[in-house]
């Protein structure tokens, strides 16, 4: 955690890393967001000319400070709420037992509840009980302080310091993280692929978590540069798909023509139109997985998109990214209009002729799974009997729900859509089952033989 | 007469609340996307992003690709990611 202060001496306000022992007002923020060189606050204080208690004084001033972009100004986080005298939410606590509302009109309640979604985590101010006027006099010197319903409003906006402290995470940590993420990441985006320890990490999230992964392959412009990255990536996971955009774009924002084409990475609108077919539930509750993200009913809508200079998709390339699974972004010419799609719908699966090479039966693999893992785990710890009979009937449900959006299909093998058991174990008996599924995924068409005649 | 949790012997009624039997289990869903990547600013820990705010919490930054990554998806119309920041660009 890192500690910004807002100090107030009698040259007026002050934004540090260092606490100002001899400040006569000071505002501690602790959290945990780094702050880098481009953020300032704006600092306003409001005299709501409410009668503030002898040991509390200056609880008739309202400060207001709003954290933004030094260059867009755009709004990070802001905070409203009175200084006390010390000791923080602690001495509130204690002072005011009775009186919540008192409390929850600090400064110091910001993070006291330990939400999730706060932005500090401890807040603490104080101030010097003999000072009070003296404090009041800087703030009004400094040229923050208001009066109610003022027409005009002041502030002081000052440069909040960059944080120092180191806070690159090394993958260890990373893993750690991720791991604590509730509700779990379905989709895991990466677009650097020059660390290898990270990406072995994350590899190890997807595993653990039964997730999926897309990592961009970066610009490269040679297709020789593509398939030797993956060769060295070399993780052969079904749930690991390796994108390439080898095209250049204007950026999204653009309002003039005069905005420079740059290349950009395609994993981030590959994971949004994944997010956004996932949403499409049907009346069951089952996402329509055997629906591919690729190809003509995919477009990407990047402006003005054309192709990097130097890139050459020609048969060789393109046979040779598709056997290291590569999906790349290329341009198609469909009757009379074209189009920027993904070119495949390859894991990085290493098989010929398996099911899981396929991007949406890989997906439906996973969410199957899950899925039946879910229910296996929600039963879990009741009675032998209920447990098979509560598990099974669930897992019915699920999979016939699966079958009908259209994820699975008849198998040969299983003689049905899927197979499913459930039995207590024979080594033990009363606390043990076994729990058997197969299943066929829907699959993907990739390759078209075509023959054709002209008959007499 | 009274109305007891556990029933003594007085005349009366146990009752210990509703079970409630009415729950289903509904599929997961998969609309959670998490982008791993370094930014300009952010939390130290993962947290989300929306629409709304995820210029301000990382920071415009339109050369970096992990940036760009987060744009294009919401450029898309989610309304949510995940971010994990791994250190600073």
């Amino acid at each position: 955690m890192d500690t910004l202060y807002i100090a107030i001496t009698n040259n007026g306000f002050t934004v540090t890393r260092a606490d100002t022992p001899s400040a006569l007002a000071q505002i501690a923020l602790s959290g945990n967001y780094v702050f880098d060189n481009n953020v300032e606050v704006a600092i306003r204080v409001t005299d709501n000319k409410e009668v503030a208690p002898t040991d509390d004084p200056l609880n008739h001033l309202v400060f207001s400070l709003t954290f933004r972009d030094k260059v867009d100004g755009q709004v990070i986080t802001n905070l409203m709420g009175r200084l006390y005298v010390a000791g923080g939410i602690e001495a509130l606590e204690q002072k005011y037992v009775n009186d919540f509302a008192y409390i929850t009109r600090k400064l110091d309640f910001y993070g006291a509840l330990d939400n999730k979604d706060d932005f500090f985590d401890v807040v603490e101010t104080r101030y010097t009980l003999a000072q009070a006027t003296a404090i009041k006099q800087a703030i009004t010197n400094a040229g923050a302080l208001n009066t109610l319903n003022a027409y005009r409003v002041k502030e002081k906006v000052l440069a909040v310091p960059a944080t120092t402290s180191n806070s690159n995470k090394t993958p260890e940590q990373v893993r750690t993280a991720i791991l604590k993420i509730l509700p779990k990441p379905n989709y895991m985006v990466m677009t650097d692929t020059g660390n290898l320890p990270m990406i072995e990490a994350i590899a190890g999230v997807m595993d653990k978590l039964n997730n999926h992964v897309f990592i961009d392959a970066g610009s490269l412009t040679d297709w020789k540069q593509v398939t030797a990255l993956v060769n060295s990536l070399s993780i052969n996971d079904h749930r690991l798909r390796i994108l390439w955009n080898p095209n250049k774009a204007r950026p999204s924002n653009a309002t003039t023509i005069l905005a420079r084409k740059k290349w950009r990475p395609c994993v981030g609108d590959y994971l949004g139109k994944h997010l956004l077919r996932n949403a499409l539930l049907d009346t069951n509750g089952v996402p329509p997985l055997h629906d591919p993200i690729g190809g003509y009913r995919y477009p990407i809508s990047f402006v003005g998109m054309e192709q990097l200079e130097g890139v050459n998709l020609d048969e060789e390339a393109q046979n040779a990214l598709a056997d290291a699974g590569v999906i790349v972004v290329m341009n198609e010419n469909f009757q009379d209009e074209t189009r920027w799609i993904y070119g495949d719908v390859l894991t990085q699966y290493d098989s010929k002729t398996s099911a899981l090479r396929l991007a949406n039966a890989s997906e439906i693999e996973t969410f199957t799974a899950n899925g039946i893992i879910a229910i296996a785990k929600k039963h879990l710890l009741s009675d032998m009997p209920n447990y098979i009979d509560n598990a099974y009937s669930d897992s019915q449900l699920f999979l016939d729900a699966c079958v009908s959006r259209g994820l699975l299909q008849y198998s040969q093998a299983l003689t049905g859509y899927y197979s499913l058991t459930i039995t207590p174990r024979a080594d033990k008996p009363f606390e043990a089952v076994d729990i058997k599924f197969g299943r066929r995924p829907t699959g993907a068409v990739r390759q078209v033989y075509f023959e054709t005649t002209i008959n007499k | 007469m009274i109305s007891s949790k556990i029933l003594g012997s007085a005349v009366g009624i146990q009752y210990q609340g509703v079970k409630d039997l009415s729950e289903t289990n509904n599929p997961a869903t998969l609309t959670n996307g998490l982008v791993i990547g370094k930014f300009k600013r952010g939390f130290n820990k993962p947290f989300r992003v929306t629409k709304e705010n995820y210029q301000a919490l990382l920071g415009f930054d339109p050369t970096n690709p992990d940036y760009l990554t987060v744009e294009d998806a919401f450029n898309l119309g989610i309304s949510e990611l995940w971010i994990m920041r791994v250190g600073r660009r």
